[in-house]
Formats: structure tokens, C-alpha cells, sequence
């Protein structure tokens, strides 16, 4: 009988265990479709409605027919694809030779150079665009006066130009500098682990150091390389700060800007056109997603990436060490010290100038005294650090509990929960904040009166960051014993007790990495924050914004060079989480 | 199983909250000028939302101060879509301004959704000069807008200027030309040149290939700094925007032949607005003689009443005074716009 009652009570607690886990998949479940699938569902149900989306003035077609027979909507779609695709080969060349020149040769300084990659992503897209919207103008761009009094050493009379940002070759210009931090992060991993041996193999056959980087390294890195080239592509389709601040003065339309224009610049503006647009992009993303996501499981097959701890061949590339140092600052200059220091050199003048003796004499700190004295910049510095703060909490808690019911919890639904997790990675930015827009304008989330609040700001930032975290928890969960957690049950310990008291503590390296990864990015937001923020929400990317179009570069200029200054030590705590993620010291 | 417990009731009592708030009534609103004015003084202040800088922020402030003994706070909005924004925050319960510059194409929508209120501003108000009032009660406008042709003095010479809106379909142009594409400038000029004409100068328009903007003060703060020879069509007021921040920019201003006014400040009461009685009593003092002296500063003062920089301006310019009033602002602006953006290639918008 003492058996049978253990047995039953055994049972008892098993069933409670099953349905404790049961409703935490449930609950997490229900969060996520709420924060993701309402939105997405309003932006569908308002891309058949006419008229603003608090008042609709009926059901329609008229929407989707006038997109599709719009000859600028293609226009937008080519430019799209063609954009991220010539834009992410820029991109995926350079990051995959700078990961080699860093991981693997002897090129000086890659302790160095592997801090300043980082650096670019300190600078958010909207400056980094404008930074060379300032020195590549066609006629007052400060380069292009340099060029232009250079070329007329040799004859050559130009009134404006010689180059232009203000065109497709200055979006791809724009688009491939910008990639390079993020497919570099995705790709060193893989040279740091890769089995020497193959390479080894091609020197004894007597293969110079040229033939064996070309014929054994990189198709044996291909799955890797292949991956963050997909994963680039991706994130150009969803290119908008440089397309608005470069692309409009050009007529270039993408796809995200064309968006942006129809809600926010047009007259009259059109939210059930702009629906059509966002639900039309969404689509093209999740496509693109199911590909990513299915060539990446093909080609893990054939990594030769090993988890074993080899310790990567240096290889000597001679007297090209310097060529390459030098190639890695071009670089750096390009991607940092350009665009940072024109945009110093405006904040220090009344109105953009380009520079000369007369310009110098205008210098003076009075545009970062009048960004003090303006009253909303106290508010503004606190939504931003509100903003970053409660995002990266929200979105990393989040994940950790998806991630730990995916990776762990013995209930059905895990796989959906999985895919669903990945989903708002093919949901543009810019589509985020409309569908927000139009679920929170439409009941019933328009009667919780949270629109344009706080709230609504950090749910799209939430949508948006979501994927990245989940991502980057199942990986750290996995490499967590299940006898741990075991343990703390046969103890008594509650699954909540259990998540939050034994697994998160273990997972600190990991969930501090997303929070600051997060944070980065909340910080540097701008077309989510552009499109949803209000009078009292409003945050750096907005005032910057706002300062720009009114004709203030000057004041965007200064506001950009703080925020740059204040991201640039988060950044550089970034690399202090990955070195300790990956156990690595930097190349030597 | 606590927490959620806590959640759920958290949900329960907000939710009654919100209703029960939703159903507290409005501010009372005056019906004489003094009611208006005692139950002002109990409210002391106004939040105002438009487009205001330099000068004209203390000028007014003082004015307003000395008759009414009332301050105000103004947030800077710029463009259609903050006031769109303002609009929809209205829509879902967020009022957090009391008194809104409506631009024109927003004006029906603002009706539709019912989120302004109709005041008696001719009965308030009786000095105000009665072209300033909207006929159906909405709006009381204190500034007109005066488009013209802005141009860099180093790239243009002066007799180089286009005299005629024509003149700037000259390829000569082509490429140089500088055009906004909220076309309040071309809505102005509708009513005189009708669809025919309107349409036809804006396929040519495109067809030389302007320089697209989306923004107006941008658009002068890149005339002045010489990246853009001209613009063909922008509100007065940009140019003096770019004078109260470097007086040396190289930018000057010239009126066409043609000369298109809009009603650039329309003002509207917010149904909620914490401090309606204030609010009336700002906009019906910025549309009296004493508000409207402020409006140079803003470039925005009325060109029909003599003695304004406007009126001084048009006079010497000798231009044909071109103007829709209240009858074409609004909906039948808002349709001139849609054909004309249809026409330039843009999404047209409904």
C-alpha cells in the first residue's frame, strides 16, 4: 500500500509537472502571438479597408489594384533586390577578408583591428548616411570640392561632382560599408574553428598560401560564409535610413521608404495603400526567410567546423601584412573617421560649410549649447534611456522563456514556438511600426489608449529583437547540462524557481551579450521610433530626424555626435561579452 | 499560477479605470467672450502645437501675457505627418495639446473624426476680420502663406529667375530645379489655373526631371548651403527661417507673376483638451489686429490687410494675388493634391 500511495503520488506530481509546463508553453505562446501575429493580422484586415485606419471608409480592392498596376512600385522592388544583392556581395567580401586577415595571417595590430570592426556599429545608419550625404553632395560635398580642386591640377574643370551620393552606386556604397561588423561577427567564429588540418594537407601538397585560401579555406568555410551572406541580404532588403536620407533627393525609391513616404510625406496620405505595400514586402521577406532558414540546415551538413578546441595556423602573408593593415584602415576610414568627422565639423558651424579658411573662422560650440537649452532634450535623453533599458530586459526575458520552452520543455508545440520566434525576422522595421500603428488605431487595442505611448515603442522594438535573442538563448541552453535543472526538481524547486534561480545565473554570459546586443540597437533605432513615437516619447533618432529635415544639419550633426560618443563604449562592452563568449583573446 | 492571477486583475481593474476616465466629462467651454475668459483664467495655460520659431514665440508670448494675463507652452511640430500624428494619438484618447495648427489637407479629417470642436468664433470675436473664420466653425486662421521662388544668389543671378511658374519648365532647369513634393504651392495656384492647365504644367514639370524633396526647410537649408540652384514653390517663411539662423546665407526670394496664398495657420480647438477656454483665447488673439503684427516674424502675415511685411511684399512685386479661401481648403484641396501627385508619379493617396 506504502508503494502503491508513493506511485500514485508520483503520478499526481508528474501530471502537475506536465501541466505546469503546459501552461507556460501556453502562456509564452499566447504573448508572443498577441505581440507579433495581432499586428501583422490588423496590417492585412487594413490593406482591404479605405481611409485612415480610426475612421475606415469601407471595404475595398482598390488598394491592391492600384499597387500592383503602380509602375513605382516595381520600380521600388527592383531597386530592393538589387540594392541588398549587389550591396551584400560588397559587404560579404570584405568582412570574409578581414576575418581572414585577423584570425588567420600575420597582419600587425588585429588585437587592434578587431576592436575598431566594432566600431561602425556605434554609428546608426541615419548618420552614417547623412555623414556622407555631407562630403559626397554633388556640388557642396566637402570631398567632392577637395576632388574637384585636385582634378583642376590637371586640367580637369568640373562644377559639381565628381561623385555623387545621391544615386544608386552611393546607396550601394552606403549599404555594403555598413554590413561589414555584422557578417564579420558572423563569420571569425568560423575561422578561429576551423580544422587546420585541410589547409595543413594543401601546403604539404605544396599549394601556395593564395591558391590554398581560395581552393581549401574558403570552400570549407562556404557553409558558414554562405549563411552570413544570406542573413546581409536579408537585413539590406531592409535598408531605410540611407535610402530616405540619400534616395528621395534622387527619386530612388525601396521598398521601406516607399512605406514611409505614403504615411508620412505625401498629401493626402494613404494607410490602406501603404498596408498593401507593407503586407507585399512582409511576404517577399518570409520567402526570403524559408530559404535562409533551409540552406542553412543543408549546409551545416557539410561543416567542417568542429566544436574540438584546435588552435588556428597563423599564416605569414610577407610583405602584404602592411598592404593589408593599411586596406583594414581604408577601411575604418570609410566606415568611422569620414563620416564622424564631417559630421563634428557641421555641429561646430551655423549651417553645413565646406571647408575652408573662412569656414574655420565660424567654429564655435553654440549649435551643442542650443541642443541643451532646448527643452525637450532632457526628456528626449530619458525616453532613449528608458526606451533601451526596458527593451533589452523585455526582449531578452522574453527569449530566454521561449528559448528554454523550445529547447527544453517536454511539450508539444515546441517546433511552432520555434518558427514562430523567427518569423518577425522577415518583418521590416518599418512594416513593425505600421502594423502597430493600425492595431493599436483599431479596436480593440485603441481602447487601452496606448497609442503613442511608451508601450507600443517597446513592443516594436521587442518584435523586432526578438529573433536575435531567441537565437542566440537556444544555443546557450543547449550547452547547459539538463542534470542541473534536474537536480533543483528532485529538490523541490518549482520550474519558475528552477528558470530564473538555477538556468538564468548559468546563462549570464549569454543574456547580458543579448541585453547589451539589444541595447546597441534600441539605442540606434530610427524607423520604428520615426514612425511610432509621440510628444512625449520621443527619443534621439526623432529629434535627430527632426532637426535634419528642418534644415538644422547643423544641430543633427551635434545631436550625431553624442549619440556616436555614448555609443561607442556599449559597443565596445559588446566585444568584452563576445571574448568571453567564445573564449577567445582577439587575434594576436 | 499567482502571477497570472495578479496579471488578470491588473487587466480587470486597468480596464475599468480607462472606461470609467472615458466616461468623465470634458472641460466646460464659455459661451461669451467673458465666460470664455473667467473659466480661461482658472485654467492659466495652453498647450499649443505648430510650427513657431525664434521671434515670434516672445512676441506673442508678451502680447498674450498683457491682454489676457495667460502663458502658453508650444511644442514644435513640422510637416503633415505630426499633425497626422496629432490626428491619430485624438482618435485613441491621447489629447495632449490643446489648440493644433491643422495643416490644409488634414482639415476634413480632423472634421470626420471628430476631434476638434466648432466654436463661435465670429460671435467671440467680433473684430476679427471675417475672411479669417472657417464658415462652418472649425478653424480661425491668423497666418497666410505666400509661395514663391527661392534661389542661391551665387549659382542664380537675379535676372536669371524664373518671372512666371512656366519659366521653370525651361530645360535650362532640368535637373536643378528643387521641388517639394507636398504640393501646397501648386493646390494655391489651382483655383486660378483650373485642372486643365494645372495638369499639363505638372507633366511638364516631370518631364524635366526636378530634384524630388521631402521637406521644405531642408529644401532652402540646401539652396542656401548651394547643393540646389532654386525651388520652385516654397512657403516665404523657409527663407526666413534660413535668415534667423545665418544671416550671411546666400539665399534670396522673388515672387512670380502669379502668386498663390493658402491659409497657413488654421487653428482648431481639441475635443478633450485639458484647456479649451485658453486655447479659444489664444488663436482669437493671434487673429486680431494685435496677434496678426507678430506674423512677420513668421513670414506668414496677411497680404490682403494693408500695412503687413505681406502686403508691403505683393505690392511691390505687383503679382497676381492668387487665393481658394475656405471654400477650396480641405476637400477640394485635398483632390487638386491627389491629381497632381498622380501626375508628378507619386502614390496618390485616397
Amino acid at each position: 500500500m506504502g508503494m502503491g500511495s508513493l506511485t500514485v503520488a508520483r503520478g499526481m506530481r508528474m501530471s502537475w509537472d506536465v501541466l505546469r509546463h503546459h501552461a507556460l508553453v501556453a502562456l509564452v505562446l499566447v504573448t508572443l502571438v498577441a505581440v507579433i501575429m495581432i499586428p501583422v493580422a490588423r496590417l492585412l484586415i487594413n490593406s482591404f479597408l479605405e481611409g485612415h485606419p480610426a475612421i475606415p471608409e469601407g471595404w475595398t480592392l482598390k488598394n491592391y489594384t492600384t499597387a500592383f498596376s503602380m509602375p513605382l512600385f516595381y520600380e521600388a522592388l527592383v531597386n530592393t533586390l538589387g540594392l541588398a544583392s549587389v550591396g551584400t556581395a560588397i559587404t560579404v567580401v570584405i568582412a570574409v577578408l578581414f576575418a581572414f586577415l585577423i584570425e588567420r595571417t600575420d597582419m600587425p595590430c588585429r588585437n587592434l583591428a578587431w576592436t575598431l570592426i566594432l566600431i561602425p556599429m556605434a554609428i546608426p545608419g541615419v548618420l552614417f548616411a547623412l555623414g556622407w550625404a555631407q562630403l559626397l553632395s554633388p556640388k557642396t560635398g566637402a570631398l567632392n570640392v577637395v576632388l574637384r580642386d585636385f582634378l583642376a591640377l590637371f586640367g580637369v574643370s568640373m562644377t559639381e561632382g565628381p561623385i555623387n551620393i545621391y544615386s544608386i552606386g552611393g546607396l550601394i556604397f552606403l549599404d555594403g560599408v555598413r554590413g561589414v561588423t555584422t557578417v564579420f561577427l558572423m563569420v571569425v567564429g568560423a575561422f578561429r574553428m576551423m580544422d587546420p588540418s585541410l589547409e595543413e594537407a594543401a601546403r604539404v601538397s605544396k599549394a601556395g598560401a593564395i591558391a590554398t585560401f581560395f581552393h581549401v579555406t574558403l570552400p570549407a568555410l562556404s557553409p558558414a560564409i554562405l549563411a552570413a551572406a544570406m542573413y546581409s541580404f536579408i537585413s539590406s532588403m531592409e535598408s531605410f535610413e540611407a535610402p530616405l536620407a540619400v534616395g528621395l533627393p534622387a527619386n530612388i525609391f525601396v521598398l521601406s521608404t516607399l512605406i514611409y513616404f505614403t504615411t508620412r510625406i505625401q498629401a493626402p496620405l494613404d494607410y490602406g495603400l501603404a498596408a498593401v505595400f507593407g503586407v507585399s514586402y512582409m511576404l517577399l521577406m518570409v520567402f526570403l526567410l524559408i530559404w535562409y532558414r533551409r540552406a542553412v540546415r543543408v549546409s551545416e551538413r557539410f561543416s567542417t567546423v568542429t566544436g574540438k578546441g584546435f588552435r588556428p595556423r597563423v599564416i605569414s602573408i610577407g610583405r602584404w601584412r602592411w598592404a593589408a593593415l593599411a586596406m583594414f584602415m581604408g577601411y575604418f576610414l570609410l566606415a568611422v573617421v569620414a563620416p564622424f568627422c564631417v559630421l563634428l565639423w557641421t555641429s561646430l558651424l551655423p549651417g553645413y560649410r565646406a571647408p575652408s579658411i573662412e569656414a574655420m573662422g565660424m567654429i564655435s560650440l553654440a549649435n551643442y549649447v542650443e541642443i541643451f537649452e532646448t527643452d525637450r532634450v532632457l526628456q528626449v535623453i530619458w525616453n532613449t534611456l528608458v526606451l533601451m533599458f526596458v527593451s533589452a530586459t523585455v526582449t531578452m526575458i522574453l527569449a530566454f522563456m521561449a528559448s528554454w520552452v523550445i529547447v527544453r520543455a517536454p511539450v508539444r508545440g515546441r517546433g511552432l514556438l520555434d518558427s514562430l520566434m523567427f518569423v518577425p525576422h522577415a518583418i521590416p522595421g518599418i512594416v513593425i511600426a505600421l502594423a502597430l500603428i493600425m492595431a493599436f488605431l483599431t479596436p480593440p487595442l485603441r481602447y487601452t489608449g496606448l497609442y503613442g505611448s511608451m508601450v507600443v515603442l517597446v513592443l516594436g522594438l521587442v518584435v523586432a529583437y526578438i529573433s536575435f535573442g531567441t537565437r542566440l538563448m537556444n544555443g546557450a541552453i543547449m550547452q547547459i547540462q539538463k542534470e542541473l535543472e534536474q537536480a533543483a526538481y528532485v529538490s523541490g524547486a518549482g520550474t519558475a524557481k528552477t528558470l530564473f534561480q538555477i538556468t538564468l545565473p548559468l546563462l549570464f554570459p549569454a543574456f547580458a551579450a543579448g541585453w547589451v546586443w539589444v541595447a546597441v540597437h534600441a539605442l540606434r533605432a530610427f524607423s520604428i521610433p520615426l514612425m511610432l513615437s509621440s510628444k512625449n516619447t520621443e527619443v534621439f533618432a526623432v529629434l535627430l530626424w527632426e532637426f535634419w529635415e528642418n534644415g538644422t544639419a547643423s544641430l543633427a550633426s551635434g545631436l550625431g555626435v553624442l549619440l556616436i560618443l555614448a555609443l561607442i563604449p556599449l559597443t565596445l562592452l559588446m566585444r568584452r561579452f563576445i571574448t568571453q563568449m567564445s573564449g577567445q583573446q582577439g587575434g594576436a | 499560477m499567482h502571477c497570472i492571477a495578479s496579471y488578470t486583475r491588473a487587466l480587470v481593474f486597468g480596464g475599468a479605470f480607462m472606461l470609467l476616465a472615458s466616461t468623465v466629462s470634458a472641460a466646460e467651454i464659455g459661451k461669451t467672450l467673458e465666460e470664455v475668459i473667467a473659466l480661461a483664467k482658472k485654467e492659466g495655460t495652453v498647450q499649443v502645437a505648430n510650427s513657431w520659431r525664434g521671434r515670434m514665440l516672445k512676441e506673442v508670448a508678451k502680447g498674450f501675457e498683457a491682454r489676457y494675463g495667460l502663458t502658453f507652452k508650444q511644442t514644435y511640430v513640422g510637416g503633415i505627418s505630426s499633425r497626422e500624428r496629432i490626428l491619430s494619438e485624438a482618435v485613441a484618447g491621447l489629447v495632449e495639446y490643446d489648440v493644433v495648427n491643422v495643416s490644409g489637407e488634414l482639415r476634413p479629417q480632423y472634421i470626420k473624426a471628430e476631434v476638434i470642436v466648432p466654436v463661435g468664433w465670429g460671435t467671440l470675436f467680433p473684430e476679427v476680420n471675417p475672411m479669417l473664420i472657417d464658415p462652418k466653425g472649425y478653424f480661425i486662421a491668423a497666418g497666410i502663406s505666400r509661395y514663391a521662388i527661392i534661389y542661391n544668389t551665387n549659382t542664380v543671378a537675379a535676372a536669371d529667375v524664373p518671372k512666371t511658374w512656366e519659366d521653370c519648365l525651361d530645360p535650362k532647369w532640368k535637373r536643378k530645379v528643387a521641388i517639394y513634393t507636398r504640393p501646397r504651392t501648386f493646390t494655391g495656384l489651382w483655383p486660378g489655373w483650373g485642372e486643365t492647365r494645372s495638369l499639363d504644367f505638372h507633366r511638364k514639370l516631370r518631364a524635366n526631371d526636378p530634384i524630388w524633396t521631402a521637406d521644405q526647410t531642408g529644401t532652402a537649408a540646401k539652396i542656401a548651403q548651394g547643393e540646389y540652384a532654386l525651388s520652385c514653390g516654397l512657403p516665404y517663411h523657409t527663407y526666413l527661417n534660413i535668415k534667423r539662423r545665418d544671416k550671411t546665407a546666400p539665399i534670396a526670394f522673388a515672387y512670380p507673376t502669379e502668386l498663390p496664398l493658402q491659409i497657413g495657420e488654421a487653428f482648431a480647438i481639441m475635443k478633450g483638451a485639458k484647456n479649451p477656454n485658453a486655447a479659444i483665447l489664444f488663436a482669437g488673439f493671434l487673429a486680431s489686429k494685435e496677434g496678426q503684427k507678430s506674423y512677420k516674424h513668421f513670414g506668414r502675415s496677411n497680404p490682403f490687410v494693408e500695412g503687413t511685411v505681406a502686403n508691403e511684399q505683393v505690392a511691390a512685386a505687383k503679382s497676381k494675388l492668387i487665393f481658394g479661401g475656405w471654400d477650396f481648403a480641405g476637400a477640394k484641396e485635398g483632390a487638386a493634391a491627389k491629381k497632381i501627385v498622380e501626375a508628378w508619379g507619386f502614390p496618390k493617396g485616397k
